[in-house]
């Protein structure tokens, strides 16, 4: 069957096909809406020019709104007086809030600096809310640092940090231009796979996520590796086999976890992806074992019928 | 259309009472087809009903400039079409801008009653469709999931034929890239 018939056929099935009570219902919904519309006009014209003051103070306290990067917690330099550009301000993030004012570092400069560095006690976790700073610490120490754009980042964190920060483009370039800032722990394995794929490198991300998968053993940490690698193997490069074997991985690693019924999910799809009908079924079946009354039971269910 | 196409019509000028009474009709008539269109585009269930609620909410606001009835479904379509876009456009912000959280359930999108096979088709289509560009995800799924002519996708995108052709034929590429679909030309 040629793609234009498969689509042909599958359209059918994409429609919320709404029933007369639903379309009652949401025309229940829009007409309170509508009542509520109408009284609200009446607060509107004053409701604007306190919206319209208050735009112009936010606006005008948030000028420096390019520097809510600083808001995460980073290293405050002193720049110590025998450095050669020790010229003005000493902490690096007024360096990095004021470019142009003070020392500026040229890009991708280094220099050495006593550095003190404000340390919060509940780090960022990717996926938590931003913890709130609450009894720093500080420490000093002597560290290599480089300019990234208007940040002063510890050499060699700079991928790290703009992977974290959501920027995987930037993270991407970074780590690809000095690999030797990976370390090859478990979680920065991860993190390098996620700024690979994320930035649309799903084939450079395999290998950090091969490597995560290794180095977690059977630690706390190989079901995410696992179950990662076959996300990016069934969704992004659509290799089914290897997928339905990082699938099955990720469940062995954790058979009550989190991810357990996921995994599961993910070997019938990687199985049927990869035209294994047997093998789907067989996976099916043991889906349907461990998550009798799963999300995906009903579904499944028709596949082992025999 | 009928009755329906009459009242339609008399609705520039007409009192509120006819006014309400004709938006409810069109409601009831072109909500299910507004919301086909919004899940073949945005390919999330729960985020229907709301692309729903805002275009008619529009409607309703422009309900008197309409003056030939023939032309309330391709209106509404385009009005559909422009909030569906404002979402996407919208969703890709705010996923830019907050950590990836979890993957939304593509396999919701088909309607029960589908295949496990087609089920897992149309999920590994808009997991595809949800990497493209907004402006050639938007062309191909008027294209191919709404069966829409190119002159008529040219229309609803707002741009030239040979734009729109070019850009369901970018989001072709990048489906077959992304193994959603088979390269049929290969």
């Amino acid at each position: 069957m040629t793609t234009p018939e498969a689509i042909e056929r599958v359209r059918e099935h994409i429609d919320p096909r709404w029933s007369r009570v639903k379309v009652e219902r949401e025309l229940s919904a829009i007409e309170e809406r509508l009542a509520a519309r109408q009284n609200r006009r009446f607060w509107l014209v004053g409701a604007l020019s306190v919206a319209s003051a208050t735009a112009a103070v936010l606006l005008y306290q948030t000028r420096g709104f390019e520097n809510t990067a600083l808001d995460e917690p980073m290293p405050s330099v002193e720049l110590a007086a025998r450095t050669p550009r020790a010229k003005a301000p000493n902490n690096a993030a007024s360096l990095a809030r004021e470019p142009g004012k003070g020392t500026e570092l040229a890009a991708a400069e280094e220099l050495e600096a006593d550095m003190v560095f404000d340390e919060d006690d509940t780090a960022d976790e990717p996926g938590r809310p931003r913890a709130k700073r609450h009894g720093k610490r500080t420490r000093r120490e002597r560290a290599r640092l480089e300019q990234t754009g208007s940040r002063v980042v510890v050499a060699g964190q700079a991928w790290r940090s703009l992977a974290k920060e959501g920027r995987y483009h930037e993270a991407y370039r970074a780590l690809s231009e000095d690999k030797e800032a990976l370390e090859h722990t478990v979680d920065d394995l991860l993190l390098a796979g996620d700024a690979a794929r994320l930035s649309g490198h799903p084939r450079e991300a395999v290998p950090y996520y091969r490597e995560a998968l290794a180095r977690a053993g059977n630690g706390p940490r190989a079901h995410l590796a696992a179950h990662t690698l076959g996300r990016t193997l069934l969704h992004e490069l659509g290799d089914g086999r290897a997928a339905a074997q990082a699938f099955a991985r990720a469940y062995a690693a954790a058979p009550k976890g989190p991810l357990a019924e996921e995994a599961r999910i993910g070997e019938v799809e990687s199985y049927m992806r990869a035209g294994d009908r047997a093998a789907a079924r067989k996976a099916a079946e043991a889906y349907l074992q461990a998550f009798p009354n799963g999300r995906r039971a009903k579904d499944f269910a028709r596949l082992v019928e025999p | 259309m009928g009755a329906l196409s009459e009242t339609v019509a008399a609705v520039a000028g007409a009192s509120e009472r006819v006014e309400t009474l004709e938006f409810a009709a069109l409601f009831r008539r072109y909500a299910p087809y507004v919301a086909r269109i919004g899940l073949r585009i945005l390919g999330r269930p729960d985020e229907v009903d709301d692309l729903v609620q805002d275009v008619f909410l529009n409607v309703h606001q422009h309900l008197g400039e309409l003056r030939d009835p023939r032309s309330v479904k391709p209106w509404l379509a385009s009005i559909t079409v422009r909030a569906a876009r404002r979402k996407l456009h919208k969703r890709r912000i705010v996923e830019f801008f907050t950590k990836k959280g979890e993957e939304p359930d593509y396999s919701r999108v088909a309607a029960e009653g589908a295949s496990l096979e087609d089920r897992t088709f149309i999920a590994a289509l808009f997991r595809a469709l949800e990497d493209l560009p907004v402006s050639e995800r938007v062309a191909w799924s008027l294209r191919h999931l709404e069966g829409e002519t190119m002159e008529r996708v040219a229309e609803l995108c707002q741009c030239s034929l040979s734009t729109a052709k070019r850009r369901v034929q970018a989001a072709h590429e990048g489906l077959v890239k992304r193994g959603a679909i088979h390269d049929d030309n290969a």
